[in-house]
């Protein structure tokens, strides 16, 4: 990921700085060109397929789970609120719980670049171990399902309701820096969407921002 | 997806439980692990914890600063990262009776990467957070003491820190030594106070409105003919146009704002952001917060995204 520092100067009078949407942030030319002409995770639509294979080679295919609840984790091992998240934090086993039930389905997917931050085959089998995840995660070294879901950071959570419209999308909670997470305004809001979901209550917040590291999609 | 429900802003609180949480390591996984960061967020991140002035007088405000200072090619967060990680956090413990404000940001700056638009810091930079001494401090000395947690990146990878540091101000009763009547600045408080915006709701020169759905902010343009606008991050709100123009040196800012309300979450938000005039980092800026007045009168008139249905 090339950063470059832009001028602050964004216009001469009357200047027109289009798309500062913070939330999320204004999206990059490239991703605003893949909106504009592809389709793109929209909450409240039906979620877009994919086919994607996992750590061993299996394909799957996000259609063949219409009828059950699915949750997205886009996926990082070496990024450091993964790390925590995985380690001590809200994902630590959450995932590999739910993902036992027969109406819910976990996948993490790995959009990372090869030669990138926690890219790799090998390594994802080693994180795999080291945090005892017991859900497929799959390889989306082209970037096309994250692009296609506009997923920007590790982790960026997505919920499919059981009728294939994504009901949410952004943090899996309040917490980035891990601080909160025994105080009242904690808010896991993975949990809470799901047992909105569940309760049959519309899922509120329904998008909200994610933090993380930045997914590093191939250039 | 243009909404969101996670405010970054900083968590402030007196008399927070101190988190002894140890910075973000990494466990070697040995052989096909690439880019293995060998360093912690502390590594490369300098820490310090100061006071803008040597000694407090009862019943005045001075300010903390929290100053990081990055390594070259890495970054640090404003309050709203954009699509950066996350925003830095400050827990402040100060002694019974002093009053804790919110953090002042100073000025960040935009990088782009491949997810969007991240407002950062690079280089030396500090975080003002106002403390106002209570009138009966006698002479003597306080301590204050801070819990601070963080996020840095390069190009490749973040780290996450946390640490607390700590600091001591001296105080002095109503009888001041030598007649001194107002603490001096330090030179480091004035070299990054030149970063700080101006708040609109300080001056008397500008103004910030929200009606309608757009948010407009007006101030003195200081000779300058450009600016940028850096959206405030905030539950359920959604900045879109921007357009700022120039005229008798003054700036107007118009900027069209959405609404959310199942994003809010429990905090009702406020409308706002900075106005960044000319180009450098110490050029002047304003910066407005205008809070909703209420649900039921504010989401009337303007741009509000009506829920999705829920199967």
């Amino acid at each position: 990921m090339k950063t470059t520092i832009k001028m602050l100067a964004l216009g001469i009078t009357a200047a027109l700085l289009t798309a500062a949407a913070v939330e999320p942030p204004a999206i990059s030319d490239k991703a605003a060109d893949d909106k504009a002409t592809k389709k793109v995770a929209k909450v409240g639509e039906a979620a877009p397929d994919f086919v994607l294979k996992d750590l061993d080679g299996k394909e799957y295919k996000l259609s063949d789970f219409k009828g059950k609840t699915v949750v997205l984790e886009w996926f990082n091992g070496q990024c450091p609120y993964v790390v925590r998240l995985h380690e001590r934090g809200a994902l630590k086993g959450y995932g590999s719980e739910l993902n036992k039930k027969d109406d819910y389905v976990w996948l993490a997917i790995n959009s990372n670049a090869p030669g990138t931050q926690g890219a790799g085959i090998e390594l994802n089998k080693k994180l795999v171990e080291k945090f005892e995840i017991q859900y497929p995660v799959l390889v989306d070294e082209d970037g096309k399902v994250g692009r296609l879901y506009d997923a920007r950071t590790t982790p960026h959570m997505y919920i499919i309701a059981p009728d294939g419209k994504l009901v949410y999308a952004g943090a899996i909670d309040n917490d980035p820096q891990g601080r909160r997470n025994d105080s009242d305004d904690y808010v896991n809001y993975v949990k809470q969407a799901l047992d909105q979901l569940r309760k049959g209550e519309s899922v509120s917040p329904d998008t909200t921002r994610p933090y993380g590291c930045s997914v590093k999609y191939k250039n | 997806m243009r909404h969101s429900s996670f405010i970054p802003t900083a968590g402030l609180a007196v008399a927070v439980a101190l988190t002894a949480a140890a910075p973000a390591q990494f466990t070697p996984l040995g052989p096909g692990s690439p880019r293995q960061p060998a360093r912690a967020a502390a590594d490369v991140t300098e820490v310090r914890l100061e006071t803008d002035v040597a000694r407090v007088l009862p019943g005045s405000t001075f300010h903390l600063l929290v100053v990081f200072k990055p390594r070259e090619k890495w970054h640090l967060y404003w309050k709203n990262p954009g699509a950066g990680a996350a925003a830095p956090e400050v827990s402040v413990k100060a002694p019974l009776g002093f009053e804790v404000g919110e953090i002042r940001w100073p000025r960040p700056k935009v990088l782009s990467s491949a997810v969007g638009d991240m407002y950062c810091y690079e280089g030396e930079f500090a975080l003002f957070i106002p403390i106002t001494a209570p009138d009966s401090i006698r002479d003597g000395a306080v301590m204050l003491s801070a819990d601070i947690s963080w996020a840095v990146c390069d190009d490749d990878v973040c780290l996450i820190g946390n640490v607390s540091r700590q600091t001591t101000i001296e105080t002095f009763g109503p009888v001041i030594p030598g007649g001194e009547t107002q603490p001096r600045l330090s030179p480091l408080a004035v070299k990054h106070a030149a970063r700080l915006p101006i708040q609109v709701k300080t001056s008397d020169d500008a103004k910030a409105t929200f009606e309608n759905g757009t948010l407009t902010i007006t101030g003195p343009a200081h000779g300058r003919s450009e600016a940028a606008f850096f959206p405030n991050g905030a539950a359920g709100v959604t900045y879109s146009k921007v357009n700022i123009t120039f005229a008798d040196n003054r700036f107007t800012a118009i900027v069209d704002v959405q609404l959310n309300p199942r994003n809010f979450g429990r905090r009702q938000p406020a409308i706002g952001g900075l106005v960044a005039l000319g180009t450098k980092l110490d050029d002047p800026g304003y910066e407005a917060e205008v809070p909703l007045p209420s649900l039921s009168s504010s989401l009337g008139p303007v741009n509000t995204i009506e829920p999705s249905p829920t199967p």
